[in-house]
């Protein structure tokens, strides 16, 4: 996923961010940082959540500029409840994925935003999609979005295993984002993840004084 | 007592003349704009008066991956070997890692062209030094030195991103001698330890492992843990969670050798063979070059062995 969005000639609110989804046994995890700034200078939030929920059991991770992100988010929650209206069934990840995906790059040449989709369905169980700027899907069993996701690029590729426990995935995408958090100035605050499964959806907040320390921080 | 201070004289001096007796040394010595852009000319050719900077010949080499940290067993230092020119692999076997004196090697990062010979000039004024002071200069005097002597080419096309790994204290002439030597860091009065009266205590003894970063841009650090280069936060999110000053010397070693692997797996500038280098109280020591093409195999296997045991045993 692309990593810079710090477009400073518009100054807009952005996430210069960090997002995380990985694929467990069982299930998913999806999560982020909280920060929100304005140009990389001003940090305009400290809390938001960018973990946003499209339906019950699938989750919506986004990057770049905030305002298109929840515009977009908006919109494709809306397509995918109509979608499982008529379908009369949830729906599957890679519909919640396509529709992102249609509307970023039907919209491309307005739009500066992208997204990670996590979730769960009865047809192929846990899966993460990611939904680049231009319009592009792609399903990964893990993936790092964001400007901090740079920083643990080497991290992720050393540690992810697939078919890990719940635990062992929490603590690694914890880790994962101490770190982004640790060395990328605009990603920080608090950790959100989301775990995702069959039975059910956990939202675990990570206060910024228990994540985990490295060194001599 | 006359005081030699090397440093304020390259600050007078034009870049080009460093050391050398050149007949053609200017009588002022305050470097104007238009000899700074000269300094890009070989020095043979006769000093042009016009102020049209020249141009590279070809894009430098820039990309890289080089860490260094300390910890309980000295400062370990490690480097990737692809040299890269734009898109090309210039040299797929250079040396970043130039070892100074004998307790300290320098990393480099930038243009290889402009670290090799900027590290050789740091360690003719290091050996200068020792021979004039008779001990070495410790490791945030050279930093210091080297930062002072790129100065004059602050805004040219110089780019030099090295960080300084070395030990510090020892005497020159008595090697024998185990006890401290206390002295004030980075003046040049020397206070020994072995005087029966007389000793001056110092806020900190500058002996020990010590790790600075310098850029040609002006920064110098003083740290305990750096990554410099292209591929440097690639590499970060590794060392930063392993990294501690509790480690072995094999530890520290798999995990210096396993951040530049990693930083080398996604930074396309990066690549080739890995050097690690390990300086003690005793010196430096080399570990013998390894090619990360076989680590890449080697992990590929693991993995495949590890998913079929994890799928027999599940």
């Amino acid at each position: 996923m692309e990593k810079h969005y710090t477009d400073s000639r518009a100054k807009a609110v952005s996430t210069g961010t960090t997002i995380l989804a990985a694929v467990f046994d069982g299930g998913v995890v999806i999560c982020s940082d909280s920060r929100a700034s304005i140009g990389g200078e001003y940090v305009s939030s400290k809390t938001i959540n960018k973990v946003i929920q499209v339906h019950d059991r699938i989750f919506c991770c986004m990057a770049g500029s905030l305002a298109d992100a929840q515009a977009v988010i908006k919109t494709a929650k809306f397509h995918l409840s109509f979608h499982s209206v008529q379908m009369e069934s949830p729906p599957l990840v890679i519909a919640a994925a396509s529709v992102l995906k249609e509307l970023c790059y039907q919209n491309k040449e307005e739009l500066q935003a992208g997204f990670m989709a996590a979730g769960w369905d009865k047809k192929k169980g846990p899966q993460v999609y990611v939904v680049s700027l231009g319009g592009m899907l792609v399903s990964q069993s893990v993936t790092i979005g964001g400007s901090g996701s740079t920083y643990i690029y080497g991290y992720v590729d050393a540690k992810y295993k697939p078919n890990m426990s719940k635990e062992e995935c929490l603590q690694f995408a914890t880790n994962a984002l101490a770190l982004a958090m640790g060395r990328d100035n605009v990603s920080g605050g608090v950790a959100h993840l989301v775990v995702i499964t069959e039975t059910g959806v956990e939202h675990v907040v990570v206060p910024g004084d228990k994540l985990p320390r490295f060194h001599d921080e | 007592m006359n005081f030699y201070v090397p440093v304020a004289e390259y600050l007078d001096e034009s870049p080009i003349q460093f050391g050398q007796l050149s007949p053609s040394h200017s009588a002022n010595g305050i470097p104007s704009p238009g000899s700074l852009l000269e300094s890009t000319l070989p020095s043979h050719l006769p000093l042009l008066a016009s102020s049209q900077p020249v141009p590279l010949p070809f894009p430098m080499s820039h990309g890289t991956t080089t860490l260094a940290f300390v910890f309980q067993g000295g400062v370990l230092a490690a480097a990737d070997t692809r040299s890269s020119c734009a898109g090309l692999v210039a040299c797929p076997a250079s040396q970043k890692i130039l070892p100074i004196h004998s307790h300290m090697v320098g990393t480099t990062s930038g243009t290889s062209a402009d670290c090799a010979l900027w590290k050789r000039i740091l360690a003719r004024e290091l050996r200068l030094y020792q021979l004039r002071h008779g001990r070495r200069l410790s490791t945030r005097g050279a930093a210091k030195l080297l930062s002072h002597m790129l100065h004059p080419f602050k805004g040219t096309e110089l780019c030099v991103a090295a960080t300084l790994c070395g030990w510090d204290g020892g005497e020159l002439h008595d090697p024998a001698d185990d006890r401290e030597t206390r002295r004030s860091p980075e003046t040049d009065l020397e206070i020994t330890g072995d005087a029966s009266g007389g000793k001056v205590s110092v806020l900190r003894s500058s002996s020990g492992p010590s790790l600075v970063y310098v850029c040609s841009d002006g920064t110098r650090l003083n740290g305990k843990l750096f990554s410099v280069g292209s591929g440097s936060p690639y590499a970060y999110s590794i060392v930063d969670q392993g990294v501690h000053w509790g480690l072995t010397v094999e530890e520290a070693t798999a995990i210096a050798r396993e951040a530049v692997y990693r930083a080398t797996h996604r930074d396309a500038y990066s690549g080739n063979c890995v050097d690690v280098y390990h300086v003690t109280s005793k010196g430096w020591t080399r570990r013998k070059r390894e090619d990360l093409k076989e680590e890449y195999y080697r992990e590929k296997a693991k993995q495949s062995h590890e998913g079929e045991t994890r799928r027999d045993s599940a």
